[in-house]
């Protein structure tokens, strides 16, 4: 019999809120975390918009210690949502079998002070040439640069800070998977348990992409939204005006056991992780498939590994980033693997109201599935005011929606092709 | 039942050249690729020994000229091992069964070119010599090259390789820091492991021999002094002098089957996985642990290992320690080897190019040289030869830790056949 794998504990940190409760009112309450930037001055950026993380108070956990000097905003976001997980776990550091509890994270890189660079790279331009004399910056870099900071740029400082701080020796990972990465982590990481190699795993995402080169980065690639005027009203996914993503930041985590284990310690048991399908698109770097091959496949290999039909699916927690080919290659490819039935089931994307955490969007979202079987409650698509012909399924407008949910599907789509789908479901013993 | 794995390909890219053959014949000699470099005009303040990928020439391995230009040499080079590992394993693009295929690379951060910040930062240079937001993103941003994000995205190595040779199956990146090469590979073992594909191409690729590479190791002082005057023989791991690494660069490849889809189209089989452990920054000895509880055998039953030997001393006595209480008494008559004096320090590549080590090895029965000579610190010491030396190899274990990465550890075995 193959061992199953069941969510007990969640955290987050999100725009809408430093932790779950607060993160779930704002989304049950239809409430945009989107505002004008603050992280640096983007006045003269074509995007000037993001959702921020604002007021984070890690005091209970860093103190005094002088260790989280350098850390990047996304190592600070995944200490303090893995807090709250292993808190409302009801964790405990000494009665774990440290060998066999393990961390999975999609967790981005550390960012770096652009300022600071780019002040390193102006002194050490040679006028004449207008390019950049090597021992200058080489000095340069040596006099303003520290140790830290420059360590705390890798992706793989979020997972170390997390398993000297949870005592995790187990299996331990992280990727870096685009936006889908944190999907990735949690779906590799329900594996790990499920295949007998750990019993419990701390997973999910964390990532901010707020600074300049980051902004500027997906400005270039025309991906952001420009509505600078009306911040909440920017991420409208599937709405016939959508003109791109806003970038966000943040944080989910959470705590995948093995069912036994759980009950063993008579764990508080959210829902039950049965389905996980990952595919790639091989097709472009910037563009998802055209028919959404690798997305349908995705969702066809959760189902499969999920035992479930396309009948048996109650609510899709859509990736909908509120760009002009996602939002339309999701709808086709739903369409593509439920058929008719598609119109029938609400899928809502709750990017209108959080914006695109990157590789820490799917931990969230399937935060969110979880509270959605529980609380009986959909999320709505805010913003959604002019249908789309090409995106005709029910997304849920504007309003939360009170529904009896079972069974959710997750999409996660990452830039560059990679496709992640997971399914969680009510928990039955 | 899990599936079994084995290995069909190899593809390394380092300072010994490209390919299973030079690489093999370089370390099997000891020859070492360290060298002093040039980063061209005033570059004299800088730490100048790397290992670096001779006369390396991208264009033969990415055909479109508009794919290159999007590729951050890291791609380059990860395009290049992925590419020698499928030719090795006799695969060609596209592969016959897309979706059960799949591709996991270790990486991380890359290193953007210095001059193509030049233009855009000057544009953005306020009246105080300062770096001015607004003039940035009003003047600075046009400048850039509008790809620029795609060029340096981790995830952006396993992209290309997907699309290359029509991998749709699972496709990921590991960013575990030094160990993510090894890791990439232990993951994709455990997917087929599991039957959610056959066939998995899997490593690592890093470049870090550019300016700002060497400067940021500079500001974590890690690279050795010794090596900038002795380029060839100073660079010690576990030696009582050791003083730091040298930087290298490359990929590191292997393509991975499920037996019996390599069976089924004949293909030649090099060894086979049958264990992998992975723990946190301080987890070397539990990683190595957990490899050979899954492989079912004792320490004492490796008769090969590849040592991570960073040559970082704080790293080294960490690694030695680890090593001392998986294989206690053992570890005297152990034969172990370390790649990095031959080819520095390869950062994200660095585990699966010493899985390549291993695997060539197990393959040729032979224990590869340690080219420099290490005077031990501790009195417990392993067995290493200047030369290379025939020894029947049943099962060979490769270890990647340390460095901010997580530990990782693997055990191969030789595949006799049924």
């Amino acid at each position: 019999m193959r061992r199953r794998v069941v969510i007990t504990g969640l955290g987050a940190v999100t725009p809408l809120g430093n932790n779950v409760k607060d993160t779930w009112t704002a989304l049950a309450a239809g409430k945009s975390g989107i505002r004008p930037i603050t992280i640096f001055d983007a006045s003269h950026f074509p995007t000037k918009i993001a959702g921020e993380i604002k007021n984070l108070n890690t005091d209970a956990w860093t103190g005094k210690n002088g260790s989280f000097r350098f850390m990047g905003r996304n190592s600070l976001f995944a200490l303090e949502a893995a807090h709250e997980a292993f808190k409302d776990a009801g964790l405990q550091k000494n009665k774990l079998n440290h060998e066999r509890f393990g961390i999975y994270m999609g967790a981005g890189d550390g960012g770096f002070d652009f300022r600071e660079y780019g002040e390193i790279v102006s002194r050490s331009i040679d006028q004449d040439s207008m390019s950049v004399n090597v021992r200058a910056y080489f000095e340069n870099v040596l006099k303003n640069l520290k140790s830290a900071e420059v360590l705390e740029q890798e992706p793989s400082q979020v997972v170390r800070h997390l398993a000297d701080t949870f005592e995790a020796a187990g299996p331990v990972s992280n990727c870096l998977t685009a936006c889908a990465a944190s999907s990735q982590a949690l779906g590799e990481a329900s594996r790990l348990i499920r295949e007998g190699y750990a019993d419990v795993m701390l997973s999910g995402g964390a990532h901010s992409m707020i600074h300049p080169l980051g902004v500027a980065g997906f400005n270039l690639l025309t991906a952001l939204s420009t509505r600078n005027e009306s911040p909440e009203r920017a991420s409208r996914p599937f709405d016939k005006n959508r003109d791109g993503f806003v970038l966000s930041e943040g944080a989910g985590v959470l705590i995948l056991e093995e069912l036994e284990h759980a009950k063993k310690r008579g764990a508080t048991i959210y829902a039950e992780l049965v389905g996980y399908g990952g595919t790639a698109d091989a097709f472009r770097l910037t563009d998802p498939h055209s028919e959404g091959r690798g997305a349908a496949q995705a969702m066809r290999l959760a189902l499969k590994d999920a035992s479930l039909s396309t009948t048996e699916i109650d609510y899709i927690n859509a990736h909908g980033t509120s760009t002009e080919l996602n939002d339309q290659i999701e709808t086709h490819s739903v369409k593509t693997v439920f058929g008719e039935k598609a119109k029938q089931i609400p899928m809502s994307s709750i990017k209108s109201m959080l914006g695109h955490m990157i590789a820490a969007a799917g931990a969230v979202e399937l935060i969110a599935s979880v509270l959605t079987i529980r609380e009986s409650l959909i999320p709505p698509t805010i913003n959604y005011e002019t249908p789309d012909e090409a995106c005709d399924l029910d997304y849920v407008p504007n309003q939360a929606r009170q529904k009896k949910v079972n069974t959710v599907l997750s999409n996660s789509f990452g830039f560059g092709g990679q496709n992640i789908t997971l399914i969680a479901k009510r928990f039955e013993s | 039942m899990k599936k079994r794995v084995v290995i069909t390909g190899l593809g390394p890219v380092s300072a010994l050249g490209e390919g299973a053959d030079t690489f093999w014949s370089g370390i099997a000699a000891g020859r070492s690729g360290i060298d002093r470099v040039s980063f061209g005009e005033g570059d004299g303040a800088l730490p100048r020994t790397a290992a670096q990928v001779p006369d390396f020439d991208p264009e033969k391995y990415v055909t479109q000229r508009k794919s290159l230009k999007v590729m951050a040499r890291d791609i380059q080079l990860a395009m290049a091992g992925a590419s020698l590992a499928m030719k090795d394993a006799g695969l060609a693009a596209p592969v016959a069964e897309p979706d059960r295929s799949g591709v996991i690379v270790g990486a991380g951060v890359l290193n953007h070119e210095l001059d193509e910040l030049a233009y855009s930062i000057q544009n953005s240079i306020g009246e105080k010599g300062n770096l001015d937001l607004k003039k940035f993103g009003q003047d600075g941003i046009p400048a850039l090259f509008p790809l620029w994000l795609l060029k340096y995205l981790p995830n952006m190595p396993a992209c290309h390789i997907s699309i290359l040779y029509d991998l749709r199956g699972f496709n990921n990146t590991i960013t575990t820091g030094s160990s993510a090469g090894l890791q990439a590979v232990g993951e994709a073992f455990r997917i087929l492991e599991r039957g959610d594909a056959d066939l998995m191409l899997a490593g690592g690729a890093d470049s870090k021999v550019n300016p700002v590479g060497i400067s940021q190791y500079q500001v974590m002082k890690v690279l050795s002094k010794a090596a900038e005057t002795n380029p060839k023989n100073a660079y010690k791991p576990f030696d009582t002098a050791a003083d730091g690494f040298v930087v290298g660069e490359g990929a590191g490849f292997l393509v991975l089957e499920e037996l019996e889809h390599a069976k089924k189209r004949g293909a030649k089989i090099y060894a086979e996985i049958t264990g992998f452990g992975s723990s946190g920054p301080s987890g070397c000895a539990t990683a190595m642990k957990h490899a050979l509880e899954e492989a079912e055998i004792a320490a004492s039953g490796i008769s090969y290992l590849q040592a991570c030997g960073l040559g970082i001393p704080e790293e080294d006595t960490l690694e030695l320690e680890a090593l001392e209480k998986t294989f206690g008494g053992a570890i005297k008559d152990l034969s172990v080897g370390f790649s990095k004096p031959n080819i520095g320090f390869t950062g994200f590549a660095a585990g699966a190019l010493d899985l390549i080590v291993s695997t060539l090895s197990l393959q040729q029965n032979t224990v590869p040289p340690v080219v420099t000579r290490p005077q031990f610190k501790k009195s417990s010491s392993f067995q290493w030869g200047e030369k290379s030396r025939s020894k029947k190899i049943q099962h060979a274990m490769t270890s990647a830790f340390g460095f901010g990465g997580q530990s990782a550890s693997m055990v191969i075995e030789a595949y006799e056949g049924v």
